[in-house]
């Protein structure tokens, strides 16, 4: 990195704790630190649960997925306007009229305290681990590309996220995810540029969908029933609005943002804002993958994006891998050029010509798997996944001086908005639903907000201690999905007989959502072939019915009494 | 007499959530064609 990349990325993370830290002066009571005064309009709520959610490896990971396998995850987020609407037209109301600071409290209203600590416990052991990896998953890649140590990476990310939400609390969080929300989408929008420039010149926007199209990049929406195919419109509309009525509807983290807004109008704005934009951010994010793709077709790609994982395979074993895998893409290329005149010049490709094209892929991708093997028998530690380092990779070798430094500074401030709001909302959760339920019942509102300052802290330390533990997993984002679909189900189990099944009390409800966690953990320490997505529609299913069944045998056990 | 603010929201949420909904299906249908005509 150059020393302007340097200004520019120290400057754009300084620039956002600094205004942090400005902000924070003005939450006095418990309430307020935790709900952020109740007074954010709706585009600073909308901002602020999309950079919630938005995760830094959202921006490493998504390009990769698009680049590799197209538009059809986005598929993955067509659930998420139905759920939205649900959580609007539903969840808010009642959310308001109790007047709760955490999900977890609705809980204890409608049924009893263990019910509430139950929710409240499970959100805290998910969250936790899942702030752990929040930090540590960009960090590792960062730290790889840019050869930074990565322990000190960690702690000064974990650290300068904890500086500002120890400080100004909830309202500080959402003012600060605002404009890294700003931040992160300029940088995007021109990174998305510079690709679609950084195309050779005979070769159009239009071109370039055409010869990704070629290469089955631009199936965005599938009608398929074939089970084995993973994204399709159905998965999407069914598993995405069940997974998305979870995440927004009961983790604390999405909870705590919408309902600092000032009326229960900007908080159903605010989530309407993502509820229209969700779907073509990401569309754009894969959409930019797709773009990298193409731009690889023509400039020459490294066998292994992970650059610093190429130098643990000995030279003498590399070479005549990489000349293959070069030769391979010089001869594409000739033929992707020649593809390219023919189509401008009206005539269509042949099959001979797209049938070379197709083959000389394969010739590469066999390279590639032959360097992999060879890397995992120098290391058999080392990730064979690359897909998360295309972006990055992308960003250091192409855009200019200072355009670098604020795409390093987009993936910080990423790390940093979602960490934030984990940890609020974890201090938040172990303030209202622990201390003041279980330790102290009577303190004065300063003591409160003390508090929940010592448990962000706490909190921030145990994520960035959890994060330096981390080992290299296979696949961070799977961990994180596969942590959250084993304990949303139960939670959203919880959530939809409160809402819906007034019949069913605490003791029947408590036995149900514990009954579901035990059974859920069973079932995927049994290996048994079952894909983690569906982990949240079996745990909330098997949270209700059997709350329906506990409920029923309560009922015969203590006759209902007449008069 | 001065007159009272409304504490009711003046939003018509039905009709903001059908909009989000045709919003969806306009979605959809696009990346539909789009994936037809690349794909």
């Amino acid at each position: 990195m150059s020393p302007v990349d340097w200004v520019v990325l120290l400057g754009t993370i300084l620039g956002i704790v600094g205004y942090g830290l400005w902000t924070a002066h003005r939450d006095h009571s418990a309430s307020d630190f935790i709900r952020g005064g109740r007074n954010l309009k709706w585009g600073t709520i909308g901002l602020s649960v999309m950079a919630t959610q938005a995760s830094a490896i959202t921006f490493l990971s998504t390009p990769g997925q698009g680049y590799e396998q197209g538009l059809g995850f986005v598929q993955n987020y067509l659930g998420l306007p139905i759920a939205l609407i649900l959580v609007s037209a539903v969840f808010i109301p009642i959310y308001y009229r109790l007047k709760i600071i955490t999900a977890y409290e609705f809980l204890g209203r409608r049924f009893d305290q263990k019910t509430r600590l139950l929710g409240a416990g499970l959100f805290l052991l998910q969250r936790g681990l899942a702030a752990g990896i929040t930090i540590y998953a960009p960090a590792i890649i960062v730290s790889s590309i840019l050869a930074w140590p990565l322990g000190p990476t960690i702690i000064l990310t974990g650290v300068l996220v904890i500086l500002y939400t120890v400080t100004g609390g909830t309202r500080t969080v959402s003012l600060t995810q605002k404009y890294q929300m700003l931040i992160i989408l300029a940088g995007m929008t021109l990174a998305f540029g510079y690709v679609v420039h950084g195309l050779p010149e005979e070769v159009s926007f239009g071109d370039a969908l055409y010869l990704a199209g070629m290469h089955d990049r631009l199936a965005a929406i599938s009608f398929s029933f074939d089970p084995g195919e993973r994204y399709t419109i159905w998965t999407g509309l069914i598993g995405g609005t069940f997974l998305a009525l979870s995440y927004f509807g009961t983790d604390q983290s999405q909870v705590q943002r919408y309902l600092a807004g000032s009326s229960s109008t900007s908080s159903r704005m605010g989530l309407m804002f993502n509820a229209v934009l969700k779907i073509p951010m990401q569309f754009a994010i894969l959409l930019l993958g797709v773009l990298l793709f193409v731009f690889y077709l023509f400039q020459p790609p490294p066998i292994f994006f992970n650059q610093a994982a190429i130098t643990q395979v000995s030279p003498e074993i590399r070479a005549p891998i990489e000349a293959r895998f070069s030769e391979a893409f010089q001869a594409r290329t000739s033929a992707l050029q020649a593809a390219v005149v023919d189509r401008n010049a009206g005539q269509p490709i042949s099959t001979d010509s797209r049938a070379e094209i197709v083959r000389l892929g394969e010739e590469m991708a066999t390279q590639r798997a032959a360097f992999k093997t060879a890397l995992v028998q120098a290391n058999p530690a080392a990730d064979t996944q690359d897909s998360d380092y295309i972006f990055l990779n992308f960003v250091l070798g192409n855009l200019p001086s200072g355009l670098v430094g604020l795409l390093i500074a987009v993936i910080f401030l990423a790390a940093m908005s979602s960490t934030a709001s984990e940890l609020n909302a974890l201090a938040s959760t172990t303030m209202v639903d622990g201390y003041r339920t279980l330790v102290r019942k009577e303190g004065s509102e300063q003591h409160y907000v003390w508090a929940t300052r010592i448990f962000t802290l706490g909190w921030g330390t145990i994520a960035i201690g959890f994060a330096m533990t981390l080992t290299l997993f296979e696949n961070l984002i799977e961990a994180v999905n596969i942590i959250g679909s084993l304990f949303y189900g139960a939670i959203l189990g919880l959530f939809l007989i409160a809402f819906f099944l007034k019949k069913i009390h605490g003791t029947a409800a408590f036995i149900g959502g514990v009954c579901a966690e035990l059974l859920v953990l069973g079932l995927f320490f049994s290996h048994l072939e079952i894909g983690y997505l569906w982990f949240n529609l079996i745990g909330c299913f098997l949270a209700i019915l059997i709350a329906l069944a506990a409920q029923t045998v309560l009922n015969l056990q203590r006759p209902v009494s007449h008069g | 007499m001065r007159k009272v603010p409304s504490q009711k929201s003046s939003v018509s949420w039905p009709l903001v959530y059908g909009a989000v909904l045709i919003w969806l299906v306009l979605l959809i249908v696009l990346m539909r064609l789009f994936t037809e005509r690349y794909a």
